[in-house]
């Protein structure tokens, strides 16, 4: 697997993937940066949970149209080049997925940690500590993240046109971003973009005439935790299955 | 005999209900090269992709190194065999280095073997150039040179001189020519051209609509070429007429001379002879071999295509 990292990692050479992430990160820094400061007191209470709904906000923008163009990155090299054919031959068919997943899952992560780290530095600068609060953080974002890499893997694996999944994730970021206003309709439970929203748990109480806010903590959605979860084996397990039988007709 | 190192036992491939790749049995024997010849759509790059265990035989039983090919012992044969199949694979974004580097990771190989295998392609110039800017000629000896990776004891090369300029394919050529002799190495070559296997290959495999129509070695393939002799006189109508009494042949009459069956030396000079005595100047006698590309032609049409 080491050696399957290694040529995957070096396929990426040039591709500007790292850099897309840290200038992901840097947008969503600057955004907190901005959302934090200047904050009245005197009109609100929850900065913890304020924090916590801004960057699954941030997330449910930027996020999507990230993961897509590095899924996309990660399968376009091998389509214009010709090369599932020369990788068949030195490698199992089913190593060649794997692979690719794995240097998403590890660059995901890697993402998701960055962000916690901000969300902790936050934490240490507003004088707020919650190692359960950072915990499910980050395996809430990171789960998202990754049912978005494993949806838009299972399109840009095989398709010729790259401008294809994109667009679909440009779609989704605003199906995703309604899902947070239009709490009425069950939209963000069936699309993988709407559970940003789904596993935010704040709510904001907001008293028009005395024009507090007040941002507090909700239970955590554990049954919608578990249920993104079986959707990511399942799409892992589809998109395997069929990027087998692609390649044999390629 | 020789030890055969490849061997499919009427191997077939089934697309949409039609029998691209139709019962086949090949033998292909260690330390040779090995042409596979057919016209376009005959099942070359079909049968090769079988060969390597990249897409599965609808029937059929391929052994290779004494070792059935399967699933499980896919990537052990492939471990010793280099292959370039049809188009060539590369990756765009990196230089010819990397992407020789790339299958020295997957293949565990030392990097040294890069250069080895660069210089055997002449392409130590270009190995710092992006891979997409390379011209054709220059992916495909990219492609071969990762074949060539790690000294295989098989290669399987799929119309490897497509895209090459003539100094290109005399270049392959020759390096095909010596690898049985330097490393042992048993090559498989596919081509449209007999010309082109004439000139390499010791056994030649003809395929056409699927199916194999003629084995052997390449000697075989060159004694099928029936052979002819041609005269020429100063009055072959007389000489002719001549030759149909006394030696008992039926000569036919062309714009080249008079052509004669295949005669054994003694004939010839007996034939020489009895012209001379009837006073008939003879310019030439000459051999005709049917050339390979019309025997090739021949039974490729034979076979309905
Ligand atoms: N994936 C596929 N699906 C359906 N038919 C296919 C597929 N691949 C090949 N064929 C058919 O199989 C036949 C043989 O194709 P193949 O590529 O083996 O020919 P070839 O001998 O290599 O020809 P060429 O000299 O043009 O490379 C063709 O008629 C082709 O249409
Ligand atoms: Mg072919």
């Amino acid at each position: 697997m080491i050696r399957i990292l290694k040529a995957e990692s070096l396929k990426l050479k040039r591709r500007y993937v790292y850099l897309m992430f840290a200038m992901s990160l840097f947008v969503i820094f600057l955004w907190m940066c901005y959302s934090l400061s200047d904050l009245d007191f005197n009109k609100f209470s929850g900065i913890f949970a304020l924090a916590n709904t801004d960057l699954f906000l941030i997330n449910t923008i930027i996020s999507p149209v990230i993961i897509a163009a590095f899924a996309t990155r990660l399968a376009d090299i091998e389509l214009i080049g010709n090369t599932y054919k020369w990788l068949s031959c030195m490698q199992n068919t089913k190593s060649i997925f794997k692979g690719k997943v794995a240097v998403g899952v590890i660059c995901i992560f890697l993402y998701t940690l960055f962000q916690c780290a901000f969300y902790i530095l936050i934490g240490i600068k507003m004088d707020f500590y919650s190692a359960e609060k950072f915990t499910m953080f980050f395996i809430s974002v990171f789960a998202v993240l990754l049912a978005l890499f494993m949806f838009q893997l299972n399109f840009s694996l095989w398709s010729k046109n790259q401008l294809t999944p994109l667009f679909i994730s440009i779609g989704g970021t605003f199906a995703g971003l309604f899902s947070w206003f239009l709490p009425q309709y069950p939209l963000r439970f069936i699309i993988p973009w709407g559970y940003f929203c789904v596993l935010c748990n704040n709510g904001i109480n907001y008293d028009s005439v005395s024009r507090y806010t007040e941002y507090y903590w909700t239970g955590y959605p554990y049954f919608w935790l578990v249920v993104l979860i079986v959707y990511i084996v399942l799409q892992y397990m589809y998109t395997r299955g069929k990027f087998i039988t692609k390649i044999q007709e390629m | 005999m020789d030890n055969q190192l490849i061997k499919t036992q009427e191997l077939t491939k089934i697309y949409h209900g039609r029998k691209v790749v139709d019962n086949i049995s090949l033998c292909v024997p260690e330390g040779k090269i090995y042409g596979f010849l057919g016209p376009n759509g005959a099942g070359k790059s079909t049968t090769m992709k079988m060969l390597l265990g990249l897409i599965d035989p609808s029937g059929g039983k391929i052994s290779i190194f004494g070792k059935e090919m399967n699933r499980k012992n896919r990537i052990s044969i492939l471990k010793q065999t280099g292959s370039l199949i049809e188009s060539p694979s590369y990756y765009g974004n990196l230089t010819g280095y990397e992407n020789l580097k790339i299958s020295c990771i997957l293949k565990k190989l030392p990097f040294s073997e890069i250069s080895r295998v660069l210089s055997v392609v002449r392409m130590e110039g270009n190995k710092n150039k992006k891979a997409s800017q390379y011209s054709l000629g220059m992916k495909q000896r990219l492609g071969l040179a990762n074949a060539l990776l790690g000294k295989p004891s098989l290669l399987l090369l799929d119309e490897p001189t497509n895209g090459l300029d003539p100094a290109g394919i005399h270049e392959m050529r020759s390096l095909i020519r010596s690898l049985p002799e330097e490393y042992g190495t048993t090559i498989m070559i596919s081509s449209h051209l007999l010309s082109e296997m004439e000139q390499v290959s010791d056994y030649i495999g003809i395929i056409s609509s699927g199916k194999i129509i003629f084995q052997d070695k390449l000697l075989k393939l060159q004694e099928l070429g029936s052979e002819s002799i041609i005269i020429n006189t100063d009055d072959n109508l007389k000489a002719s007429s001549v030759i149909k009494e006394n030696m008992n042949i039926n000569p036919e009459m062309s714009n080249n001379g008079i052509i004669l069956p295949f005669m054994d030396n003694t004939t010839v000079s007996q034939t020489v002879k009895c012209l001379v005595n009837n006073n008939i100047n003879i310019y030439r006698v000459t051999d005709k071999t049917k050339n390979l590309e019309e025997i090739y032609l021949s039974m490729v049409k034979e076979n309905g295509l």
